[in-house]
C-alpha cells in the first residue's frame, strides 16, 4: 500500500518550485531594480549638478484614484517634465499617525532634499521635521511653519464659483444634488461660492447637500447620490473622491459636476464641468527655489490667479455663451476685478453673514465659513 | 474523512501531536514556506522578491530609525492581540477590539484634556488618561458582555456592530462638532485639541514610547494571569467546557463578563496609549485603521499564546513599517497585505497539518470501519 504524506509532498514540491523560480530572478534582479517604475529620474544634462535635488511625495489613497490624489499625481509629473535635475519617487496609500510619521522619518533619514504631504499631515510633520533639518517638509492644508515646514493649500471656492455659473445655465434645473464629504470649512466655502454661482444665473435655484464623512466611501456615496435623485435632484455635485456619484448621474441622465480634477470620462452623458487643483507649478515653484538656494517655510494659498486652480474641458450641454460667460468671469478674478463673495450674503438661517460692502478677505477665506449660504438646503451638524 | 479520487482516496485522520520539538519547529516551518510562497507571488507581478524581502528586513528591523518605528507600530498590536486572546482562551468571540479600542483613545483624550484644563498633568495625569482608556474599553465591551452573558445574545454580532457605534462617536465629536475633543482654531482641517505636553509618554530613543513598556507588561501579566490564578484555571476550563464549569459551580456568567471586559481594557488601554504616545490628540484617521481587527490575526498567529503575541505583533508592525520603503522600490504597498495573508493562511494550515495525518492510499474493497469517518477539525 502506497503511502504519502501529502503534506509534507505538497511542501517540498513547492519548496523546489519556489527555489527554481529564485535562481532565474537572481540573474534579472539587476536590470529590473535600476528600473524601478516609481523612481523617475529627469534626464541628466552635462550641466545638471553632480547631486539631483530628490524629492519625495506621499498620497493617503490611490494615485489614480479620479480625484484629489490623481490631481497630486499630475502635478508630481508635471514637476518631472519641467525641472532638470531632480529625481522624484512616491508613496501610496498611507495612514496619519505611526506611518505618516514612520514615512517623514524614513525620507529624512535617507536625506530626501523635499519631502511633500499631499494631506492632512500637519501634526505628524511637525513631530519628525525639527530632527532633520536638511529636509523640507511641505504639508497640504497646514498652518503652523517651522523652519523646515510649509504649507500649501488650494482656493477650492474659486473653481467652485465656476462651477456654480455652469449649473445655474444648466435648463430646467431647480434643485442641485451636492455629495460632500465631511462638513468642514473648505467643503462648506465651496458650496457657497458654487451657490452664489448658481444664483447669479438662476436666482431661484436651490441646493441640498448630504455629507457623508467620508473621502472615499463609494457604497456612501451611491447612496447618497441616489437619495438626492430620488429627492428630486435635477444635477448632481461631488466633493468626494469615488466616482459613484458621477455614475448615479450618468444612470439617472441628468448633469453632473466634478471635483478637483477632469473627471469627464466617468460620465461622458452627464459631464458638464469641475475645476482642476494645478498643483504642479507649486511643486515646481518650490523645488526650484530650493535649487537656488532661496527657499522659505510659507503658507501658500493658491486660488485661480495663480495658476493652481483651473478648469477642466466642458461637457457637451454646456452652451458656448456659458462657456463665454465662466472665461470672462475667471478673466475677472485673475485681474482682481471681480469678488464673489461680495456683500451682502445672508446665511440659510437668514442671518446676514457677509454685510453690504464687506467681502471675505484672501487672507481670511480659510478660516471661513462656518455657515450655509443662502438656497443650500442642509446643516453643519455642529454640537 | 475520505475523498474518492479514482482508485486511490484521500484521508485524513487525526494524529496525536507529534514531539515538543516538531510542534515548536513547526510555525517556523510554515512561516519559510509563507515567504517562499510570497517570492513566487512577488516574482509573477514583475518584481524581484529579494530586492523585497531584503527591503522588508532593512526597514523592519535594520537600524535604530527601523527598529524604534516597527515598535511603535507594534505596541497597540500587542495589545488588541492581548484582547484576543485573553476572550477567544474562553471561545468568547471579542471582534470588537476595533471599537474597544477607538473608545479608549476617545476617553484617554477626553480625561488628559479635562485634567490639562483643570492644570493637573504630569505622571498622575498619564496614570490617569491611561486608566480612563483601560476602563472605557472595558465598559465598551461590557456593554455586548452583558447581554452575552446574561441572555445569552450573540457577542459576535453585539462587538462587531458596537464599532461601528464607537466610529460614529469619535468621528462626530472631531468632525461633526465642536466638542469638547474638538480644537476650534484649526479651521483648514478639523482636528482634536492636544494634550498637555507633559501628559505625552516619555520618549526614549526616536519616537519609541514608554507604551511599549505598558504593552510588555500586560502581555506578562496575562500571561501569569492565566497560568497562575484561579481565574485562569476558571478561563481554561470554561473555554473548554461551560457546562463542566457550571457542574463544578463556576459563575459562568461572571467569567463572560470580566473575560470580555479584560479583553475590552486591553484594546482601550492601546488607544489610551496611542493617543499618549503617538497622537497627543484623537485624530480619526489615525485611530480607525483596523488595528483591532489586526489584533485578532495576531492571536490566532500566535495561537493565543499571551507572550507568542509579542512577537507576531512585532513582525507583522515590521511589515507595515516596510511599507514606504518597498514603495520606493516599485513593490506596491499591496504586496505587504498580501503576504501577511499569506503568512496566516500558511500557519494555520501548519497547524492543521500537524494535528491531521493526509494519506493517500489504494481503495480498500470493503467498507471502511466507522471510526476512521470521524471527520476531524
Amino acid at each position: 500500500m502506497r503511502r504519502f504524506r501529502l503534506g509534507v509532498v505538497v511542501l517540498i514540491a513547492l519548496a523546489l518550485v519556489a527555489a527554481a523560480c529564485g535562481d532565474d530572478e537572481a540573474e534579472e534582479a539587476a536590470p529590473a531594480t535600476t528600473a524601478a517604475p516609481a523612481t523617475t529620474a529627469a534626464p541628466a544634462t552635462t550641466e545638471a549638478p553632480a547631486e539631483p535635488l530628490r524629492i519625495a511625495f506621499m498620497y493617503d489613497g490611490e494615485i489614480d484614484d479620479g480625484g484629489w490624489n490623481e490631481a497630486h499625481e499630475n502635478g508630481r509629473q508635471y514637476l518631472i517634465a519641467n525641472m532638470d535635475g531632480i529625481e522624484t519617487t512616491f508613496v501610496e496609500n498611507l495612514s496619519p499617525g505611526s506611518e505618516f510619521q514612520a514615512a517623514f522619518e524614513d525620507f529624512g533619514s535617507q536625506g530626501y532634499d523635499m519631502v511633500v504631504c499631499t494631506t492632512w499631515c500637519q501634526d505628524d510633520v511637525l513631530v519628525v521635521a525639527p530632527n532633520y533639518p536638511d529636509t523640507v517638509y511641505l504639508s497640504w492644508g497646514g498652518y503652523q511653519t517651522a523652519p523646515n515646514v510649509g504649507h500649501f493649500d488650494g482656493a477650492t471656492e474659486d473653481g467652485r464659483y465656476l462651477d456654480g455659473l455652469v449649473a445655474g445655465s444648466q435648463p430646467g434645473v431647480e434643485l442641485i444634488g451636492y455629495v460632500g464629504g465631511f462638513a468642514i470649512e473648505e467643503v462648506v466655502r465651496g458650496v457657497n461660492a458654487f451657490m452664489i454661482g448658481a444664483r447669479e444665473i438662476n436666482p431661484d435655484i436651490e441646493t441640498q447637500v448630504v455629507w457623508v464623512n467620508s473621502w472615499y466611501d463609494p457604497a456612501a456615496e451611491q447612496q447618497a447620490a441616489q437619495a438626492l435623485v430620488d429627492a428630486g435632484a435635477d444635477l448632481l455635485a461631488a466633493e468626494v473622491n469615488a466616482p459613484a456619484v458621477a455614475s448615479v448621474a450618468e444612470g439617472a441622465g441628468i448633469g453632473y459636476i466634478h471635483y478637483g480634477i477632469d473627471g469627464s470620462g466617468l460620465a461622458p452623458n452627464s459631464w458638464l464641468s469641475g475645476f482642476t487643483f494645478n498643483w504642479g507649478p507649486y511643486y515646481l515653484s518650490q523645488a526650484q527655489a530650493l535649487a537656488d538656494g532661496t527657499w522659505e517655510p510659507a503658507l501658500t494659498y493658491g486660488g485661480l490667479r495663480d495658476g493652481v486652480v483651473g478648469m477642466s474641458p466642458f461637457g457637451d450641454a454646456v452652451t458656448a455663451e456659458t462657456i463665454a460667460l465662466v472665461e470672462q468671469r475667471r478673466q475677472e478674478i485673475v485681474d482682481g476685478t471681480f469678488d464673489y463673495f461680495a456683500g451682502p450674503i445672508t446665511d440659510n438661517q437668514g442671518n446676514v453673514v457677509v454685510a453690504e460692502g464687506a467681502t471675505i478677505a484672501w487672507e481670511e477665506r480659510t478660516l471661513c465659513c462656518q455657515w450655509l449660504i443662502e438656497g443650500v438646503i442642509g446643516e453643519i451638524p455642529a454640537g | 474523512m475520505s475523498l474518492p479520487l479514482g482508485a486511490f482516496e484521500l484521508t485524513v485522520e487525526r494524529q496525536q501531536i507529534p514531539s515538543r520539538l516538531v510542534r515548536m519547529a513547526a510555525p517556523t516551518a510554515s512561516v519559510a514556506f509563507g515567504l517562499l510562497v510570497g517570492a513566487v507571488i512577488i516574482w509573477a507581478s514583475g518584481q524581484d522578491p529579494i530586492l523585497a524581502y531584503t527591503e522588508m528586513a532593512k526597514k523592519g528591523f535594520g537600524g535604530r530609525l527601523a527598529l524604534t518605528g516597527t515598535l511603535v507600530l507594534a505596541t497597540p498590536l500587542i495589545l488588541t492581540g492581548l484582547a484576543a486572546v485573553v476572550a477567544f482562551r474562553m471561545k468568547i468571540w471579542n471582534i470588537g477590539a476595533e471599537g474597544q479600542l477607538i473608545l479608549g483613545a476617545v476617553a484617554s483624550s477626553g480625561v488628559g484634556l479635562w485634567l490639562g484644563d483643570n492644570g493637573i498633568g504630569g505622571p498622575v495625569g498619564i496614570v490617569l488618561m491611561l486608566a480612563a482608556g483601560a476602563g472605557a474599553g472595558a465598559l465598551w465591551a461590557g456593554l455586548a458582555a452583558l447581554p452575552r452573558a446574561y441572555l445569552n445574545t450573540d457577542e459576535v454580532i453585539s462587538t462587531l456592530m458596537l464599532n461601528f457605534v464607537a466610529l460614529g462617536i469619535m468621528n462626530y465629536l472631531i468632525f461633526s462638532s465642536f466638542s469638547h475633543w474638538r480644537d476650534p482654531s484649526r479651521a483648514t482641517f478639523p482636528v482634536g485639541r492636544f494634550v498637555d505636553d507633559s501628559m505625552f509618554l516619555h520618549r526614549f530613543t526616536g519616537r519609541l514610547h514608554i507604551g511599549l513598556f505598558i504593552a510588555l507588561a500586560a502581555a506578562g501579566a496575562l500571561w501569569w494571569a492565566l497560568r497562575s490564578t484561579r481565574w485562569g484555571f476558571e478561563v481554561w476550563v470554561t473555554g473548554d467546557s461551560p457546562r463542566a464549569a457550571l457542574y463544578s459551580g463556576m459563575r459562568v456568567d461572571r467569567k463572560i463578563l470580566s473575560v470580555l471586559m479584560v479583553s475590552g481594557a486591553f484594546a482601550g488601554l492601546g488607544g489610551g496609549i496611542e493617543v499618549g504616545g503617538v497622537l497627543g490628540n484623537l485624530d480619526p484617521r489615525a485611530l480607525s485603521l483596523g488595528v483591532g481587527f489586526a489584533g485578532i490575526v495576531v492571536a490566532a498567529l500566535a495561537r493565543l499564546s499571551p507572550l507568542g503575541v509579542i512577537p507576531v505583533a512585532i513582525l507583522v508592525a515590521s511589515f507595515t513599517n516596510a511599507k514606504p520603503g518597498l514603495q520606493v522600490l516599485g513593490i506596491p504597498s499591496e504586496i505587504v497585505t498580501l503576504l501577511e495573508g499569506i503568512l496566516f493562511l500558511c500557519i494555520v494550515g501548519g497547524e492543521w497539518f500537524l494535528r491531521n495525518a493526509v494519506r493517500l492510499q489504494r481503495r480498500a474493497a470493503g467498507p471502511r470501519p466507522v471510526g476512521v469517518e470521524a471527520a476531524p477539525s
